[in-house]
C-alpha cells in the first residue's frame, strides 16, 4: 500500500527560518511542499521519511532565501494492481460505488466491476447484490474490500490568474471550496473491482 | 512556482512499507508537533502545517479502523514473519498478509495467488493459524458499532 520514493530536490529556505536548526528548518519546508499532495506518476504523497543527502545552501543574487540541494526519502500512497484494500463505501451512485479511505478518496469502483447481479436501488440508494437468493447490501459507510484494477494520473491545469489581492478570481468562491473534489477530476484515482470472492462487505466473509 | 519544477524522483519504488511502519512514524510525527494533544495550554508550542496535520489525522484514524494496526507491534510482526518463513511465500504477498491479516479462507485466497495450486489444505490452515495466533481477531462490538452510525444517518 504505500511505498518509501526517493527524490532530489531544491528547496528555499525563507530567511525567517534560520533562527531554526538547518535540517528542521528544511524538514519543515519539503513537508509544506510534499505532504497531502499527489505527485504526477508517483501517487499520494504522505509525509516524509527521512533525509538522505543536504547539501550546502546557496544565494541567489536579490533573493535572502537560501537555496538547499536534498535527497529526500517520502511516504507514498500508491497501491499496485490488484493490491487487496479496505475503505468504506462513500457514496452509492447509478453508475457504481465510491469508496474512502479517509486519507485518500477518489478510489472508484464502476458497475460493471462489482458482482454478477448487482442491482442498484433508487429506494435504498444503494447497491444490492443478489446472490443465491440472499439479497446483500452495499451500504454506505459499511467497510469494503476491492481489488485495485487501474490507476489514473490526470495532468491537472493550474488555477486561473491572481487578483491584485492575490485571491483567484471565480465567480463563485465558496462553491468552488465546497465541491473542490466533485467539480475537478483528481489528479490521481484508482480504478477498483469487487467480482472475486472475499470482496465486497467486510462483514460478509469474516 | 518555480521551485515545484525541481523535484526529480531518484528513484519510484526504493522500498515497501507496512501499514504499522507509517502508522509508527506518523505517531512521531504528530507528538513532535504537539498534534496529539488538544489542550489549549500548549498551544503555542503547535506547528503549524495543515496539510500535514490533516493527512497524518486521517491515515492514523484509518489505521485505527481498518486492519490489524491498533495491536502489531515489532516483536509479534518479526515473529509471525519467522512463521511464515517455511512458505514460499511472495515479499509481496507476506507484506499484505501483514497489512490486512486475513482471518478467514476466502480473504486469504484473495491476498495470495493461486493459493489453491501452490498450497495444499494443510499449509493453507497453519498459515490461516499462524495469522490468528500473533493477530487475533478483534471482538465483534466494532461491527455493532458500525451498524449503529449507519441508523443514526438513516
Amino acid at each position: 500500500m504505500f511505498i518509501l520514493s526517493r527524490l532530489s530536490d531544491l528547496i528555499r529556505i525563507p530567511p525567517d527560518q534560520f533562527n531554526k536548526e538547518p535540517k528542521k528548518a528544511l524538514l519543515n519546508e519539503l513537508h509544506k511542499k510534499y505532504s497531502n499532495k499527489i505527485i504526477q506518476n508517483l501517487g499520494f504523497v504522505v509525509s516524509v521519511w527521512d533525509l538522505i543527502k543536504i547539501d550546502d545552501g546557496l544565494l541567489k543574487p536579490g533573493d535572502g532565501g537560501s537555496y538547499i540541494k536534498c535527497i529526500v526519502r517520502v511516504i507514498v500512497f500508491r497501491p499496485f494492481v490488484g493490491e487487496i484494500l479496505t475503505g468504506w463505501i462513500d457514496k452509492c451512485t447509478p453508475d457504481g460505488l465510491k469508496i474512502k479511505m479517509a486519507f485518500f478518496d477518489d478510489i472508484f469502483i464502476p458497475k460493471a466491476a462489482l458482482f454478477e447481479g448487482c442491482e442498484f436501488s433508487l429506494n435504498d440508494n444503494a447497491w444490492i447484490w443478489n446472490a443465491d437468493g440472499a439479497q446483500l447490501y452495499l451500504d454506505v459507510n459499511e467497510k469494503i474490500r476491492f481489488r485495485v484494477e487501474q490507476e489514473i494520473f490526470r495532468n491537472v491545469k493550474p488555477k486561473g490568474p491572481t487578483s491584485i489581492d492575490g485571491t483567484v478570481i471565480t465567480n463563485d468562491d465558496d462553491e468552488d471550496n465546497d465541491n473542490e473534489n466533485a467539480e475537478k477530476p483528481s489528479s490521481y484515482a484508482i480504478l477498483g473491482s469487487c467480482q472475486a470472492d472475499g470482496m465486497g462487505l467486510v462483514s460478509w466473509w469474516d | 512556482m518555480a521551485a515545484l519544477c525541481s523535484t526529480w524522483v531518484e528513484i519510484e519504488r526504493e522500498k515497501l512499507l507496512s501499514n504499522f511502519e507509517v502508522n509508527q512514524h506518523l505517531i512521531e510525527i504528530q507528538s513532535k508537533n504537539q498534534w496529539l494533544n488538544n489542550n489549549n495550554t500548549n498551544k503555542k508550542k503547535r506547528a503549524f502545517n495543515p496539510n500535514l496535520e490533516e493527512v497524518t489525522k486521517q491515515t492514523t484514524f484509518y489505521f485505527e479502523n481498518i486492519g490489524p494496526v491498533p495491536q502489531q507491534n515489532i516483536e509479534n510482526i518479526t515473529q509471525m514473519m519467522k512463521d511464515l518463513s517455511k512458505f514460499k511465500l511472495e515479499k509481496i504477498e507476506k507484506l499484505q498478509i501483514i497489512n490486512s491479516a486475513p482471518q478467514s479462507l476466502v480473504t486469504l485466497y484473495a491476498v495470495i495467488e493461486e493459493c489453491d495450486q501452490r498450497f495444499n489444505e494443510q499449509e493453507i490452515e497453519e498459515i490461516l493459524q499462524i495469522i490468528q495466533t500473533h493477530f487475533p481477531q478483534q471482538a465483534e462490538d466494532e461491527e455493532e458499532g458500525e451498524g449503529e452510525d449507519q441508523v443514526m444517518e438513516e
